[in-house]
């Protein structure tokens, strides 16, 4: 048979048409190039999105890329709108500017997640575009019900304003009456004097794929799938191949034949990789470059560094290099925003391969001396990496909107924008919505995806019948076969469109005419691509990213000089602080940044830091590749003098000193590779990066073995650093990051060793870390740091230090409550420096002064009330800023706090200081009881009456700990556990402190309250179970490994309280674990010792008290992560 | 009229196309194809994957025949007579 003469498809949804398209833009292009197609277009629902994917799939397969959009447009008939379709496809740049602003202005001007737009608004953009009505258009499906004439007349002013460029499409959907469509399309287009063409509306790429279809179309609508809900007759919409196309128009073969005439029209390149730099105006015509190199000069002064011949060297090899590559304008650029961050009083700290420039850090870009710390710019920026260079800056986690609101508004409209993420249907959740899709029950279908996220369909029945908890499931084997057989198949596709967390583009003016714009859900201005298509579009970004612990120093910065009247200057502080690094050694360092995490504050007892350089190898170090590969005993051992350092090379010696001779760094890496083979650090870096390439490792071993030969480098110590560069290089860590993250490490760790108090209440407040409230409250109980109780006169919407008077009561409270926030804080409002005068104004404390620890308690928030509102808060604040509440009446009346919020306040003591309190149990009476209808006028008097006759009993201390579970989720006046140390004696459990002093393999009992526990899905197929108890003396590490389940799991699981016996093990640098062999509910032991049945208990002889698990402390686990 | 049916047939094809069909014993030669077209789905209940032609037999009658896919075999559907 003679070769078929190609044939073009012109509609074609892909994934991004989300919920329609069942195909990534690569299987698209895969499947023409399969095909033999010369192009194919790719013309999803107004967007975009898989643009720039598109054309790089389309430059691989050496298949020509279309690029086009279905838009929607809208009409009104009879006073409601109808939606029907028109494809269009650019031609040249200006029609895809003309397109890129139709998306735009679909997205942006009306309602979100709406787009649209009218006929109108399309006709003055018809340059450079071609137009595709086919007959799910307006003159489409009036063609089709026999109104020619109507359609013709619909079409005339796009025939006007698109000339030759109109288009009907007509489609053969092998449907009944399809024939009579295809009639009636024709002569709509004779009569509109429109081209027709032959399409295909392309859903998915193989027939045995229509399935997709019915599912995607089903939980776009949020039907379930049933036959009256999809609208697919056949499964026709697929891409099928020129001769399948031609056959279907054999009677009309130039139907197919305009299909390529039209290819050939579209001429538009979308130019990926080819950087676009960002536009920054500078003054009287002088170049961005001069204007870099004059900013740099000045940093040198502002920073007050020396001018010496290596610093001249350092910067003029990075400008040249930035001159070279045209990188000036995006460094002025970023230097004015970090700026800007600055200028608005947010904490702001630039992180990764960036701090490796001097530049940045003349600039104000980043804070970390590249020159002084030896980091190597060829790591951040190089000419052979392929790829723009990328600035990371954090800033506080709590004012990252406003950031962006900056940038965006100071960038102009139409030369940032914020980068979208494409979130795409992982296991779970598409078991989630197939199971809403096939009409399966909810329950049930969470039961499943909860219990197997990782499971294929072809496994179904061996994990129902393994998994225990889906033993009594309500659903058929073939059920959950065809759940997950389709389940599978979203895997991967989009789900929806995000903002993405951090990413801003900077551009110059034609990103609009190469990227659409749609709003983001809180209202950012967002572009249809993410952070892959932003670098394949060639613009470049600066990821802005919220950090918890920035808001968490910026609060305790806030609290010092509200409290001491101190403007401390964490950029200025010193950096080899004695204390400071006596707290880090002694690894007092919860709630620091960076080495709060039990490994960590093991690694820094060994590793013993001294200055500020060790925090960057200790970073550097703690991760789990160099823990597993045994880089830190040797690098431990030589830097503790016990071994002594090894260089494969005397040459290595300048590179690999300061770690001893292990390889740390990436950039020692480079800089080992330049030494022995003479490379260029640029090519050397390129090496490095290439080094996890199998295939190109024995050509870069040959190669850098040669060299080194003819350098004269013995060849047996060659080919050790060699393989020294290859075991280690890819747990090496970018030295610059480190040192970037170094800093908040340190300011932390000294705004802890200094401010104790204030530093806690930041971190209270923020929540930065790893560990829940409670361990933080407990540490600083440890620190003497008394915890004030919550106070509805007192307590502030974040966690606030107050002065106390030693002995841990506060120092007139009353005073000092009534003395400060008045002014009525709104919550989130950062802004309490504005507080100077107060109370406590007493001078300027030293540091050494402020250490002492008793001096500041820290005052429980109403941001960690169970179920308070924002809005609640600002009503107590609005109220008592007039006078402080007397009793809880009067605190109905005055505020608009609900009920069920009152009770918990008045439960967690919130009343208890108040002048008209008898018990917190009658204040909780009254807080469900009082009338708050009665005029608040006529109980000015103070004589409310209202006290209930009889006397209430006080709540036990162990009451007011449960109550303070409930309402906060933190044990606030004791640690939990203290209430069962008698049981701990009696069990003889070895406290967490005491741990590290027992042998490994030991059995030993443990006991504390678990704050956290991961089951991690492990290589081996077991199922793991990692615990974290806290026993008020620090954490202890609990494993439970799967022999052991099956009599522990439900314990472990329902228990929040928890007595383990198990073997002690020594876990390299983790420290050391349990390997849990029993385990037992604490309080249940507790109850059983006062009923004098321990022995029974432990036994397991002892049925289980029925007792209603304690929800609350699981429901209010402080606030949302 | 027409009158609906869903009955098994034989089908003699020629060049893909039915030339001929029995039913009820009695063979209908085929003149003309007017029409064809195909309807699948309903995966997640009974699933269906049909191939329809519409003909015109000798006599004047026309009749709506579908190729069932999955099983192989021919049903007539449809009778205008």
């Amino acid at each position: 048979m003679a070769e078929t003469s190609p044939f073009v498809h012109l509609d074609v949804r892909s994934c991004f048409s989300l919920k329609e398209g069942a195909f990534t833009p690569e299987q698209l292009t895969r499947r023409a190039a399969e095909l033999g197609m010369p192009a194919v277009a790719m013309t999803d629902r107004d967007g975009l999105y898989g643009a720039a994917r598109f054309v790089a799939a389309c430059e691989r397969e050496g298949v020509k890329p279309l690029l086009g959009a279905a838009l929607t447009v809208r009409e009104r008939v009879r006073g409601r709108g109808r939606d029907a379709p028109v494809v269009l496809l650019a031609t040249d740049d200006r029609g895809y500017a003309n397109l890129c602003g139709l998306i735009t202005d679909a997205h942006m001007l009306g309602e979100r997640l709406d787009p649209h737009v009218a006929p109108a608004q399309v006709l003055p953009r018809a340059g450079g575009l071609l137009a595709f009505f086919g007959p799910r258009s307006a003159p489409g499906r009036m063609a089709a019900a026999g109104r020619i004439d109507a359609g013709a007349r619909w079409l005339g002013p796009f025939r006007e304003a698109f000339g030759d460029r109109l288009h009907v499409a007509v489609e053969h959907r092998m449907e009944r009456g399809s024939d009579e469509e295809i009639r009636a399309m024709l002569r709509l287009a004779e009569r509109s004097g429109a081209k027709p063409a032959a399409t295909n509306p392309v859903r998915y790429l193989v027939p045995e794929d229509a399935f997709l279809a019915d599912v995607l179309e089903c939980m776009r609508e949020i039907v379930p799938l049933a036959q009256n809900h999809v609208s697919r007759e056949n499964a026709e919409g697929y891409l099928k191949d020129a001769a399948q196309m031609r056959a279907l128009f054999s009677e009309r073969p130039d139907l197919c034949d305009a299909t390529r005439g039209i290819a050939e029209r579209c001429s538009f390149d979308l130019g990926l990789k080819r950087v676009r730099f960002p536009d920054f105006p500078t003054p009287g015509g002088r170049s961005a470059d001069a204007v870099l190199a004059e900013r740099c000069w000045r940093g040198v002064h502002e920073r007050g560094l020396p001018e010496t011949e290596a610093l001249r060297d350092r910067l003029h090899l990075e400008l040249s290099m930035i001159r070279r590559m045209g990188f000036a304008a995006y460094f002025l650029t970023v230097a004015d925003i970090v700026a800007d961050i600055r200028s608005m009083g947010i904490r702001c700290a630039c992180r990764g391969s960036a701090a490796g420039s001097l530049v940045c850090y003349l600039t104000g870009i980043s804070d970390v001396d590249a020159l002084r710390h030896d980091l190597a710019f060829e790591r951040f920026m190089n000419p052979m990496r392929g790829e723009p260079p990328d600035i990371d800056v954090d800033v506080e986690s709590a004012r990252r909107e406003d950031v962006y609101d900056m940038v965006l508004s100071r960038h102009g409209d139409e030369r940032a924008a914020c980068v979208a993420m494409i979130d795409t249907y992982r296991a779970r959740s598409a078991i989630r919505e197939v199971g809403k899709a096939l009409g399966l029950p909810d329950v049930e279908i969470g039961m499943v995806a909860k219990s197997f996220p990782h499971i294929s369909a072809r496994h179904v029945r061996e994990a129902m019948e393994r998994l225990p908890e889906l033993q009594g499931i309500n659903l058929k084997i073939e059920q959950l076969e065809l759940l997950f057989r389709v389940a599978e198949r979203l895997d991967g596709l989009p789900r929806h469109i995000a903002l993405h967390p951090c990413g801003i583009v900077l551009s110059s003016h034609d990103l609009v005419e190469r990227v659409p714009l749609e709003r983001s859900a809180n209202g950012h201005r967002m572009i249809q691509a993410d952070k892959d298509d932003v670098e394949l579009l060639g613009y470049l970004k600066l990821d802005v990213l919220g950090v918890r612990m920035l808001s968490s120093m910026r609060h305790a910065l806030d609290e010092i000089a509200r409290t001491t009247g101190e403007k401390v200057d964490l950029d200025r502080i010193s950096l080899d602080d004695p204390p400071t690094f006596e707290l880090i050694r002694r690894s007092d360092t919860l709630g620091c940044f960076q080495i709060e995490s039990p490994g960590q504050r093991e690694l820094l007892q060994k590793l013993q830091p001294e200055r500020w350089e060790d925090l960057i190898v200790d970073i550097s170090l703690f991760r789990p590749g160099p823990v597993k590969s045994d880089m830190i005993r040797p690098y431990l051992a030589r830097r503790a003098g016990r071994e002594r350092p090894v260089y494969a090379h005397p040459d290595l010696k300048p590179a690999l000193r300061e770690t001893f001779g292990v390889i740390v760094y990436h950039e020692q890496v480079i800089r080992t590779l330049a030494a022995i083979a003479g490379y260029d650090l640029t090519y050397a870096d390129h090496v490095r990066r290439h080094l996890d390439r199998q295939d190109l490792l024995p050509a870069f071993r040959e190669d850098f073995l040669r060299r080194a030969t003819e350098r004269g480098v013995d060849p047996g110590a060659a080919e050790k650093t060699w393989s020294a560069v290859t075991e280690f290089a890819s747990f090496g860590f970018c030295k610059a990051h480190a040192a970037a993250f170094a800093v908040p490490t340190y300011q932390s760790a000294w705004l802890k060793t200094h401010y104790p108090a204030q530093f806690l209440a930041g971190v209270l407040t923020h929540d930065p870390g790893m560990y829940p409230r409670r361990l933080i409250v407990q540490d600083a109980r440890r620190h003497a740091i008394p915890i004030l109780p919550l106070d509805v006169n007192g307590s502030e919407p974040e966690y606030v230090v107050e002065k106390v008077a030693v002995g841990g009561t506060p120092r007139a409270a009353r005073t000092a409550s009534s003395g400060r926030g008045r002014e009525g804080r709104v919550p989130g409002g950062a802004a309490s420096t504005t507080r100077a005068a107060t109370p406590f104004h007493e001078g300027f404390p030293s540091p050494s002064a402020a250490s002492e620890p008793h001096s500041y308690g820290i005052r429980l928030a109403l941001q960690d009330v169970h179920g308070i509102s924002d809005t609640e808060i600002r009503s107590i604040l609005e109220a008592r800023a007039e006078r402080p509440f007397h009793d809880v009446g009067d605190f109905l009346r005055r505020t608009t706090v609900s009920r069920p919020v009152v009770e918990a306040l008045a439960h967690a003591g919130a009343f208890d200081a108040l002048p008209g309190t008898k018990s917190r149990r009658g204040n909780l009476y009254e807080a469900m009881t009082t009338d708050t209808v009665r005029e608040a006028g006529q109980l000015t008097l103070g004589l409310d009456g209202a006290a209930p006759a009889h006397r209430f009993k006080d709540y036990t201390d162990a009451e007011v700990v449960r109550a303070e579970l409930e309402v906060l989720g933190l044990d606030a006046t004791r640690h939990i556990v203290s209430f069962y140390e008698p049981l701990l004696a009696d069990l003889g459990v070895t406290h967490a402190k005491d741990l590290r002093r027992r042998r490994g393999g030991e059995r030993v009992m443990v006991a504390g309250v678990k704050v956290a526990s991961q089951t991690p899905a492990i290589r081996s197929g077991q199922r793991i179970i990692f615990l974290t108890l806290d026993d008020a003396t620090g954490p202890v590490e609990v494993t439970v490994f799967e022999s052991v389940q099956p009599k522990v799991a439900k314990t472990v699981f329902h228990s929040f309280a928890l007595a383990v016996v198990g073997e002690l093990r020594r876990t390299g640098v983790g420290g050391v674990g349990i390997i849990a062999e029993d385990v037992w509910d604490l309080t249940a032991l507790h109850h059983a010792r006062g009923r004098g049945e321990l022995r029974e208990a432990l036994a397991g002889e002892v049925a289980e008290p029925r007792r209603p698990a304690r929800k609350l402390w699981h429901a209010s686990g402080g606030s949302a992560g | 009229m027409s009158k609906r049916y869903d009955e098994e047939v034989r089908v003699e094809r020629d060049a893909g196309m039915p030339s001929a069909f029995v039913w009820r014993d009695r063979r209908y030669e085929v003149l003309d194809v007017i029409g064809k077209w195909r309807i699948e789905g309903r995966w997640w209940s009974d699933g269906r994957d049909r191939e329809y032609w519409r003909v015109e037999a000798r006599g004047g009658a026309v009749w709506d025949l579908y190729h069932d896919r999955a099983r192989g075999l021919w049903h007539v559907e449809r009778l205008w007579d």
